[in-house]
């Protein structure tokens, strides 16, 4: 794992140094190279898991962390227009905190120790929480700072205390002799309260419906680059710490799960419907990622093979997609500057090509069938109908108005008369239209090839 | 030439993040190296050893 | 100030917490706590208004009423027992009679209200003494006769300091007091876990005067008093602006940094002992003490100017008060979470 986690540290000098002019070509250069490094991780001859005493990497961590290392180069090709107005130095602090992220990003998802993880879940806290309240745009933004960094440390101290106490009983919280370590956790009132102290923590992370109130704040007064981490990459550590956690829980998840599957069914279709009437585009997109991790809870919770492997894919397809959305609503914020739909109506007639990536971001939204969106939510759906029959009305009813919400975000954002604000705007940037690319295009390789993100046995 | 040496002057600083991955790469083989050292102690890895081949873990 | 006198009474600081630390002897140890209390009061009247020499009075009040508690059970501890030397004392009525005076003297739940007035009363080094320094002669007396005190009492103590802490200095935008209700809740954790093993408190002892001291000298180079002013940093110490907002995280104990590590320990050697609701009441109220840190950054350095601004360009000025320490202690009191084991092995 060092071969990926010292270029990233490398960065730092590398950036701090570089004269101002080059700084964003030699992030960019530098981390694009360090996400094809990350490409190694795929290849595990003999089942090595690139192992050391504290990192190692699985079928499980390593498309995150090939997702990681590819929004670095993202984020930084997303941020160069609303960082202009700021001095050099800031400029470069920027960034270092978006490399901190990702260090820790990294670290957190090939601990090999649950303490580790826990530790390093935390660290991603800090770059996270200072990019939303110090380069966020509204004053508003460090009440959503606030609501950030509370609800999920309040979610993940029962989690350290049952995490600790795990480690008193059983000695070992290495995640490679989980299976072999545990005990079986029966059902009774303390092994019931372990299992919520496990998994509250990652379903405030995730969020599911009900502890989601912290999301569309954090994701309305980010700054791009906050948005596109958040929603691509911080959201799956909570799915991938429960993947992690529950075969510790076994077989208690069975029967715990019950309310929390019927919340996530539920929020999905609730936090559907509320897109449709959301008139601020990013938060839209901040509900719509709630009601697709909804629907990634629900395959972590039923727990049967199809179902993981729909939830990495699921995972894997909405962290793309999100962040591509993102950047289109962020594209749109700064020619309109605006978020309200209303205002940034039109744009087709202007921005032509803008349409094309709108239309292609909001049918891999809504799963138009070649793309690995549509296998994630077929494989996790028809686990889901496996279950029980009757979530097919949520889940197939979700699927509708996910295709609703998604068709009307592109129809009120790109067709209908243009406002007469946005007489005077410039027109796409070549750097726009790369980053709008280098979304798409894994998003469609891995139509091609899906096997290298659904393979959670090797 | 010269343009290669004027290059290399000018952005010395990219050197930083390959030069990180090759020290990675060197760290993590000798990681590998110490964690198989016991391989072909244990009853399940182990193999028969060639003519002229020595213990890993002495 | 004379400068000999301050010498003296510094010097006088120092060795009646010395006296007292290294004494065997029950009056020797209450002598050096007095000597002690005795010096500090001139330092913190040193400002001559009328709200130091009243936060200096409160001070000599507080600690000659816990001095005088503790001289009584230490005589009636010689009258029960028959000696001098310092031992937990056997009887319980004693033990608790030591225990409140020490609580007392330290400043914590239900007999801390004094600290937050006396702190706010004087300048900021002679507060910074008064949070960390006077900490260390009635941690040392209790440390040696805590086995004999009720554990429930002393974890009943320890989780209403860190409610009181953390309820107090929400309402809080005077520095000083805030960090004195801090200084409330980080005693609560070290009272907590001071009856499993001891260590871990001198480990939090150690890395909360590290915090506090360093947060007292960011805070002296601008001669800060209170939040308002905090956002005048960016001004004068604009490198300090990345570095205050971990310091403050490390404080509250967020992850990654220093302040995290005596709470993970604690916590840990609470759930080892099976207690599992205190050491989740007790990270969860810390939370609160963590929401007012993060505000206290945000007036720092969250809520700066886009662009630089060029008014006031204090920061090319030079500093008037070197503050050779403080890189160091900054260093120590953020990035020294991975010390952790090593710090622990007993």
């Amino acid at each position: 794992m060092l071969k990926i986690i010292l270029p990233t540290i490398m960065m730092l000098p590398t950036m701090w140094l570089s004269k101002t002019h080059m700084m964003w070509i030699n992030t960019m250069t530098c981390s694009l190279l360090i996400s094809i490094f990350t490409l190694m991780m795929l290849y595990l001859p003999n089942n090595s898991c690139n192992l050391s005493l504290n990192f190692f990497s699985d079928p499980l961590t390593s498309p995150l962390l090939m997702l990681t290392a590819w929004l670095l180069p993202l984020m930084i090709l997303a941020t160069q227009q609303h960082l202009h107005n700021n001095s050099a130095p800031r400029k470069k602090l920027y960034i270092s905190m978006l490399v901190f992220l990702q260090i820790s990003l990294i670290m957190t998802f090939s601990a090999t120790e649950l303490i580790l993880f826990y530790i390093l879940f935390e660290t991603t806290l800090i770059p996270t929480l200072i990019i939303i309240t110090r380069w966020g745009y509204q004053p508003e933004r460090l009440n959503a700072g606030s609501y950030f960094l509370f609800y999920t440390l309040a979610g993940s101290l029962p989690l350290l205390i049952t995490l600790l106490h795990y480690f008193s009983s059983l000695g070992s919280l290495n995640i490679l002799t989980m299976t072999i370590n545990t005990k079986e956790m029966m059902l009774s009132w303390t092994n019931n309260i372990m299992w919520l102290g496990c998994m509250m923590a990652f379903m405030v992370k995730m969020p599911l419906y009900g502890l989601h109130l912290w999301l569309p704040k954090a994701h309305v007064e980010a700054p791009i680059a906050g948005s596109m981490v958040l929603a691509a990459i911080l959201l799956k550590l909570g799915s991938y710490g429960m993947m992690r956690v529950t075969p510790m829980l076994n077989p208690l998840t069975e029967k715990m799960s019950y309310p929390f599957i019927v919340l996530s069914l539920w929020g999905m279709v609730m936090t559907s419907s509320i897109c449709l009437r959301q008139a601020d585009l990013k938060s839209l997109i901040a509900y719509s990622s709630v009601s697709h991790m909804a629907l990634v809870i629900l395959a972590i919770l039923i727990q049967t093979p199809w179902s993981l492997t729909g939830a990495m894919i699921l995972m894997i397809a909405h962290g793309l997609t999100s962040s591509l959305l993102f950047c289109l609503a962020n594209s749109n914020y700064e020619r309109v500057h605006s978020r309200t739909m209303m205002f940034t109506r039109g744009l087709q007639a202007l921005f032509p090509l803008l349409a094309l990536w709108w239309l292609l971001a909001n049918l891999t939204n809504l799963a138009l069938p070649p793309t690995i969106n549509l296998m994630g939510e077929l494989l996790t759906i028809l686990a889901s109908f496996s279950w029980s029959n009757f979530t097919i009305m949520f889940t197939g009813f979700n699927m509708l108005i996910t295709a609703l919400y998604s068709l009307h975000m592109f129809t009120s954002t790109q067709r209908g008369p243009l406002t007469y604000s946005t007489s005077n705007v410039k027109p796409l940037f070549t750097r726009e239209n790369t980053l709008m690319l280098m979304h798409m295009a894994p998003i469609l390789l891995l139509t091609l090839n899906p096997k290298t993100i659904m393979c959670l046995t090797p | 030439m010269v343009n290669f040496l004027q290059l290399l002057r000018d952005q010395w600083v990219v050197l930083f993040v390959p030069m990180g991955f090759v020290l990675g790469c060197y760290l993590d083989r000798k990681n590998d190296e110490k964690l198989t050292a016991f391989r072909n102690k244990s009853m399940l890895y182990k193999r028969e050893l060639r003519p002229n081949e020595e213990y890993t873990w002495k | 100030m004379n400068p000999l006198a301050h010498l003296i009474i510094s010097l006088t600081i120092l060795t009646g917490t010395t006296i007292t630390i290294l004494s065997s002897h029950w009056f020797l140890a209450w002598m050096g706590l007095e000597l002690n209390m005795l010096a500090i009061v001139p330092i913190l009247a040193k400002n001559t208004n009328p709200r130091s020499t009243e936060a200096s009075t409160k001070y000599f009040l507080i600690q000659a009423t816990a001095s005088m508690i503790l001289l009584m059970a230490i005589f009636l501890n010689n009258l029960t027992s028959g000696q001098w030397t310092i031992n937990p004392p056997h009887n319980q009525t004693l033990s608790t009679m030591m225990l409140i005076a020490l609580v007392m003297k330290m400043g914590m739940a239900p007999l801390h209200f004094w600290l937050p007035e006396v702190t706010q009363g004087t300048p900021l080094i002679p507060a910074m003494i008064v949070l960390t320094w006077q900490k260390l002669a009635p941690l040392s007396i209790m440390f040696q006769i805590f086995p004999s005190t009720n554990t429930s009492i002393i974890l009943m103590i320890s989780i209403l300091s860190i409610m009181a802490g953390s309820w107090g200095g929400l309402n809080q935008t005077q520095l000083r007091k805030i960090l004195a209700y801090s200084s409330i809740t980080h005693m609560g954790w070290m009272m907590a876990v001071l009856y499993y093993d001891p260590n871990i408190t001198i480990l939090t002892l150690i890395i909360y005067i590290f915090l506090t001291i360093s947060t007292f000298m960011i805070f002296y180079l601008n001669s800060n008093m209170t939040t308002l002013s905090l956002s005048h940093t960016w001004n004068k110490l604009t490198w300090m602006m990345p570095m205050v907002p971990l310091m403050m995280m490390s404080l509250g104990g967020l992850p990654p940094l220093t302040g995290f590590s005596p709470k993970w320990a604690i916590m840990q050697e609470l759930t080892k002992n099976n207690n599992l609701i205190i050491p989740l009441t007790m990270a969860m109220l810390t939370l609160m003490n963590l929401y007012f840190y993060m505000r206290l950054t945000y007036s720092i350095s969250m809520t700066m100017f886009p662009t630089s601004n060029n008014t006031k360009i204090n920061w090319q000025l030079k500093h008037t008060k070197p503050m050779p320490l403080l890189p160091p202690l900054m260093t120590l009191s953020t990035l020294m979470l991975p010390l952790t084991p090593l710090m622990l092995t007993n």
